[in-house]
């Protein structure tokens, strides 16, 4: 008795699965191992060890910065495949359709009333998140046609009317924490230490994890509202927590990161190529992935023009937009 | 060779080992346990370090420092609100003073968690400033002695300062202070900041006193022509930076400065970005030679710093 041939994409899926589990520890290997402080990667368990010269650089600066930067990149990524199942279109994502620069004015307006009292800033973002999908669903209706370039157009307006509303508040508004206009267009993993770590990771992580238990559902929604309903899924219900989850993620991560484009965008896609749409696959393998390349994408930010840094989002955005303007071409404006 | 010569190589490394404590700009008490490897961000720190003798122990330093031109040499950390932990802590050090402008604060915050002492070190800019300056990298790197030198011959500038500003005779001549940012916009600083300061130290007064609006940074703000020419500046007084070219006609070519008495006279005072805002101890001469371009001078004067000569 032989099982029946599965097709060939969905016989790709562990193998992609466990590549992309082996990636991630490696890119966080690597991170770790580099950085503008040069310590030889073979010494660093014994500077560990034994406390020498640059353990706290690692431990204090290098360490949380990697796994901020995995945290943000896996939840934007996951963030972004679960946006595009639910609003059916592979054209969104946090970053591109205002959600990241919501975030950000939820976290400046935020500042502006509280300014030492850092814990309220993912909450306040995410509510910035529930705002702008608000407005974008909004704006968008149900069943319009092409939803899909629709919400990318009114998501960019938005992006554009609200980065100048946050230029606008920080004309008028200090922060005691120096983020600038550019940390919060272009994103910057410099101020990560673990104090920053634990006020993101929690809402992330949770946001995550439970995202993660939906893939079931997202599956059904696929086939139609009217199928899903037909399977016994409560479509509302379900939208609406899956966007409340969403926007608690994104807005942790940009909280904490800023805004960093395109990770959420051509993440999920290129995984979609690989093993096909599955989100019971998608979603956990994009996270993994998500983290690997945010996290490659910062070491990158940190060390190609040492002693300054670029903006990480910089180099997302110079990657993945040439590449999503040629998915659009190539792919004929389908979404 | 007299045996006791044997012990002043013990007792100075003794004396150098000893912690020193710190009041920095913050309220913070710093203990600087050793001042042997030093990363200075501030032009006019690095300056005052230099002056001690200590330009050895400078590690790192930051783009602004470029004064002793050996500085030049050694490894830059980044430009002051930009600094980056990880670059400032490959150099080893043991002291970071910076201005107490530097950042950004998580920085900061993660170079103190390394275990490193960091001293913010006062910096307003008025000659009272410039004394707390110079005294608080004393104390930081256990050269009090040095530092009232220091401060004595900062005093005798400022007498010779004195000696001129009291005998001029009319009204104070009115300058207006423009930071060069971009070509198309004139940012023009108030009383307040730190290079505008130095003009009324010379005797002259700022055509704008204070800067009112929205989004002024650091008590500057790009004014608007109209503005400018509403100011009625007689004179106008420029920082250039010694690594970028620096051309008279393009502030004559900012917008409203040609509408201006100023600008129709073509009086221009460009000088030396760190010696005109950096507050070290040089600002007694620094407003004395400003004082001479502005009133014993005409046209366009260009004032280098006395210690730069690449």
């Amino acid at each position: 008795m032989t099982p029946d041939p599965l097709p060939p994409v969905q016989r790709r899926r562990p193998g992609v699965l466990l590549a992309l589990a082996l990636l991630l520890p490696l890119s966080l290997l690597w991170g770790a191992a580099s950085g503008a402080y040069y310590i030889p990667p073979l010494e660093i368990p014994r500077v560990l060890r034994e406390g020498l010269e640059g353990a706290s650089v690692l431990l204090s600066i290098r360490f949380p910065r990697v796994l901020l930067a995995a945290l943000v990149g896996g939840t934007l990524a996951l963030s972004g495949a679960v946006l595009q199942g639910l609003l059916r279109t592979p054209l969104v994502e946090p970053g591109l359709v205002g959600l990241g620069l919501g975030a950000a004015a939820g976290a400046v307006l935020w500042l502006a009333f509280f300014p030492l009292a850092a814990w309220g800033l993912p909450l306040a973002a995410a509510v910035g998140v529930l705002g702008v999908l608000f407005l974008l669903l909004r704006l968008v209706p149900e069943g319009s046609e092409q939803p899909g370039a629709r919400l990318l157009l009114v998501g960019l307006l938005l992006s554009s009317v609200l980065s100048a509303f946050i230029g606008f508040l920080q004309f008028r508004v200090g922060d005691p924490q120096g983020r600038s206009l550019t940390f919060w267009t272009l994103g910057g993993l410099g101020g990560a230490g673990w104090e920053l770590l634990t006020l993101t990771a929690p809402l992330a992580l949770l946001s995550g994890l439970l995202l993660l238990g939906q893939s079931r559902a997202l599956n059904a929604l696929t086939l139609g509202e009217e199928e899903a309903y037909h399977l016994g899924i409560a479509v509302g219900p379900l939208k609406r927590r899956a966007l409340l989850l969403v926007a608690l993620g994104v807005g942790a991560v940009v909280g904490a990161a800023g805004n960093i484009a395109f990770v959420g965008l051509l993440v999920p896609w290129l995984l979609r190529a690989l093993g096909g749409a599955d989100h019971r696959f998608v979603l956990p393998a994009a996270w993994l992935l998500g983290a690997s390349l945010t996290v490659l994408a910062d070491l990158a930010a940190r060390t190609l023009f040492t002693p300054s840094e670029l903006p990480v989002g910089l180099l997302t955005t110079l990657v993945g937009g040439p590449l999503f303007l040629y998915l659009l071409v190539r792919e004929g404006w389908r979404g | 060779m007299r045996p006791w010569l044997f012990a002043i190589p013990v007792l100075l490394s003794l004396a150098l080992a000893q912690p020193f404590r710190v009041t920095d700009a913050t309220g913070r008490e710093v203990e600087v346990r050793s001042a042997e490897r030093i990363v200075s961000v501030g032009g006019s720190i690095s300056e005052i370090l230099d002056k001690f003798g200590l330009s050895e122990r400078i590690v790192g330093r930051d783009t602004g420092s470029y004064i002793p031109a050996s500085l030049l040499k050694k490894p830059d950390v980044g430009l002051f609100f930009r600094l980056n932990a990880e670059a400032i802590l490959a150099q080893r050090p043991t002291l970071i003073l910076t201005v107490s402008e530097a950042g950004p604060p998580p920085v900061l915050a993660q170079l103190r968690q390394a275990g490193v002492s960091v001293v913010l070190v006062p910096d307003e800019p008025t000659p009272e400033g410039v004394k707390k300056k110079i005294r608080t990298i004393g104390a930081a790197v256990g050269q009090p002695g040095r530092a009232e030198e220091l401060v004595r011959a900062l005093e005798r500038d400022l007498l010779a300062l004195r000696s001129k500003t009291r005998v001029r005779r009319g009204e104070p001549l009115r300058v207006l202070y423009i930071y060069p940012r971009d070509p198309r916009n004139t940012f023009v600083c108030g009383e307040e900041a730190s290079g505008a300061g130095l003009i009324t130290l010379a005797g002259a007064q700022n055509a704008v006193k204070t800067v009112q609006g929205a989004g002024a940074v650091r008590g500057c703000v790009n004014l608007t022509a109209e503005a400018v020419v509403a100011a009625r500046p007689e004179a106008i007084v420029v920082p250039f930076f010694p690594d970028q070219p620096f051309s008279f006609e393009n502030i004559l070519r900012l917008p409203g400065v040609a509408e201006t008495p100023a600008g129709r006279n073509r009086r221009i005072v460009a000088m030396d970005v760190t010696y005109i805002s950096g507050y070290g101890y040089t600002a007694g001469r620094a407003a004395l030679e400003l004082h001479q371009a502005l009133y014993e001078k005409t046209g366009s004067v260009r004032i280098n710093h006395p210690g730069f000569n690449p």
